[in-house]
């Protein structure tokens, strides 16, 4: 028999799929898989990403009587840990929802944190939904009209992960906290002065790293900026940008490969530069890993460590594989398996939307309910 | 570090040859064995030993068999900086590790895992534990019972309940 600690050890490296079947063995391995400390150590060790894609699909529906034909809006997930630049096509599986989430055609996602995917469906509530461990709960008191600024995070120094978005009516930037299960609202200009040239230039997806939530916006010269927003102060903070020659017509974009900050620009067309924060919040460790000409945009959503290949998604939503050394890209096709109304699967080809994004999101046991864990633990 | 590649551990009776110290360990069942001071500081435990000078006699390994000590020692072998040409080499030989499949098998990776834990070995230990992950991550709930020999204290009606609730990571 083996010591407890060392089956701990083992356990912490198994995938979700697996640790979910063993939840089932025993009432001390269930314990053990539910237990935040175990979640966390598990989250740690095993980073097992995953791409979801909002695709557009045309369906048959059984709506009271009719059958119709609708236009909809699907989430499909693509294992990015099996993937190789040496295949032309990639094969992905539809989420399925129709237990935890009302889905009423649409389902976008806004934003992903620790496996948690902060899921918005066409009636504009939202949910966060571990697809891993198919677990969901809604966000109380939703409402937002219009997609202005917002970001979801994990503030690991305080154990609570917080929803924020800018309400522009009551110029106001609310935060949901799932620690509490509810919204606090704070007054934006004491958060920051220029709020109006931020609200006005500020890209609408935050990114989250580090307990912070960031933007791209402008100043009120017009000069471009990295706007961020500390979920544990709630303050306002910038951060410094690269140095890339000073031209207002530049086009920024910011995501995250490798568990760095990475920024994408637009220099002007066709060409296009993606550089990397290796040090963060060290203005000179900006490093460019790309430049790329074959693409009048793209977004880098993987970046393979053994080799030099970065996954993309160009301007034409096609996935590439582009090496960064000698700049050749290879565009893949992205596979569904689908079963159709007669029961025979087939192959399908995905088509990801104009509108379609595409988010990069991990493995992980990260349960939306656990508020039960947080006031035990609290006192 | 050059003497201490080339010097040959097993053609000689003292302890000291050049500028290697050898140390002698003894297993829980009375083996003993002499070992180079320089490959088996891989093991955190006895480095810190080597570091306090606690090292001068025979160092006993308890809980860890003869057996099992001299498959820790050829990991060390394996593992000493330029004992292995090249990474594809070491990578082959650490494969055999990788597949678990009767119990003696398991047993010998068992008591591997816990001689890494208790020499604190980490490049073995991680090595086992991946082998065992990679053994038991597709398994059922009755395989996984029967390999970490855990008995199920759910009733019927629980278990049933949980595998409802799980039902899709029993799906393909």
């Amino acid at each position: 028999m083996l010591l407890p600690e060392l089956i701990i050890e083992i356990l912490s490296i198994l995938p979700v799929k697996s640790l979910c079947r063993f939840r089932c063995v025993s009432k001390l391995l269930l314990a053990l898989i539910k237990d935040t400390r175990f979640i966390n150590m598990h989250l740690a060790t095993t980073q097992r990403k995953r791409l979801v894609l909002e695709t557009v699909e045309f369906r048959r529906e059984l709506r009271g009587r009719k059958l119709k034909f609708i236009n909809a809006m699907c989430l499909f997930s693509v294992d990015l840990e099996t993937l190789s630049e040496n295949e032309d096509k990639i094969f992905s599986v539809e989420l399925d929802f129709t237990k935890p989430i009302p889905k009423l055609e649409f389902l976008w996602c806004l934003s992903s944190c620790n496996g948690l995917l902060c899921l918005l469906n066409g009636r504009r509530d939202c949910f966060l939904y571990n697809p891993s461990i198919q677990e969901s709960k809604q966000i109380p008191d939703f409402h937002m009209r219009q997609l202005l600024p917002f970001g979801f995070g994990y503030a690991e120094s305080i154990d609570d992960y917080k929803f924020v978005k800018v309400n522009h009516s009551r110029k106001r930037l609310d935060v949901y906290s799932l620690r509490n299960d509810s919204w606090t609202s704070i007054q934006i200009h004491l958060l920051y002065k220029d709020y109006k040239s931020f609200i006005a230039k500020c890209s609408r997806s935050g990114v989250f790293l580090n307990e912070v939530i960031h933007w791209v916006s402008k100043d009120v010269k017009g000069s471009f900026m990295i706007a961020v927003f500390d979920l544990v102060q709630e303050k306002f903070k910038t951060l410094p940008p690269p140095y890339i020659i000073p031209n207002n017509n530049c086009m920024y974009c910011l995501g995250i490969l490798s568990g760095c900050l990475c920024l994408t620009v637009e220099i002007s067309h066709f060409n296009i530069q993606v550089w990397i924060m290796k040090e963060y919040g060290m203005k000179g460790s900006w490093t460019r890993i790309l430049i790329c000409a074959s693409f009048y945009w793209l977004k880098p959503l993987w970046y393979s460590n053994n080799s030099e290949t970065m996954l993309i998604l160009s301007d034409t939503r096609e996935f590439v594989f582009c090496n960064t050394k000698d700049g050749k890209c290879k565009s893949i096709e992205v596979h569904g398996m689908r079963k159709r109304l007669d029961g025979i699967t087939y192959d399908q080809v995905l088509d990801i939307g104009d509108e379609g994004e595409v988010e990069v999101y991990v493995e992980s046991l990260v349960s939306p309910n656990y508020t039960n864990d947080f006031t035990t633990k609290g006192n | 570090m050059s003497t201490a590649a080339t010097a040959d551990a097993s053609s000689s009776g003292d302890t000291t040859e050049g500028s290697v110290r050898l140390l002698t360990l003894q297993s829980e069942d009375g083996e003993v064995f002499e070992v180079k001071e320089t490959i088996a500081t891989q093991s955190v435990t006895i480095k810190g030993m080597v570091d306090d000078d606690c090292a001068t006699s025979t160092i006993p390994v308890c809980n860890v068999t003869g057996r099992t000590l001299a498959m820790v020692i050829e990991w060390w072998n394996k593992h000493e900086i330029g004992a292995v040409s090249n990474e594809k080499e070491l990578k082959e030989w650490e494969s055999q590790f990788d597949t678990i499949d009767d119990k003696s098998d398991r047993d010998d990776v068992y008591d591997l895992l816990m001689a890494a834990n208790y020499l604190n070995i980490p490049t073995l230990l991680d090595c086992c534990t991946s082998a065992v992950a990679e053994a038991i991550k597709g398994k059922s709930t009755d395989e996984m019972r029967e390999f970490f020999d855990i008995k199920s204290d759910f009733d019927e009606k629980e278990e049933d309940a949980l595998r409802k609730e799980n039902q899709w990571a029993f799906e393909n």
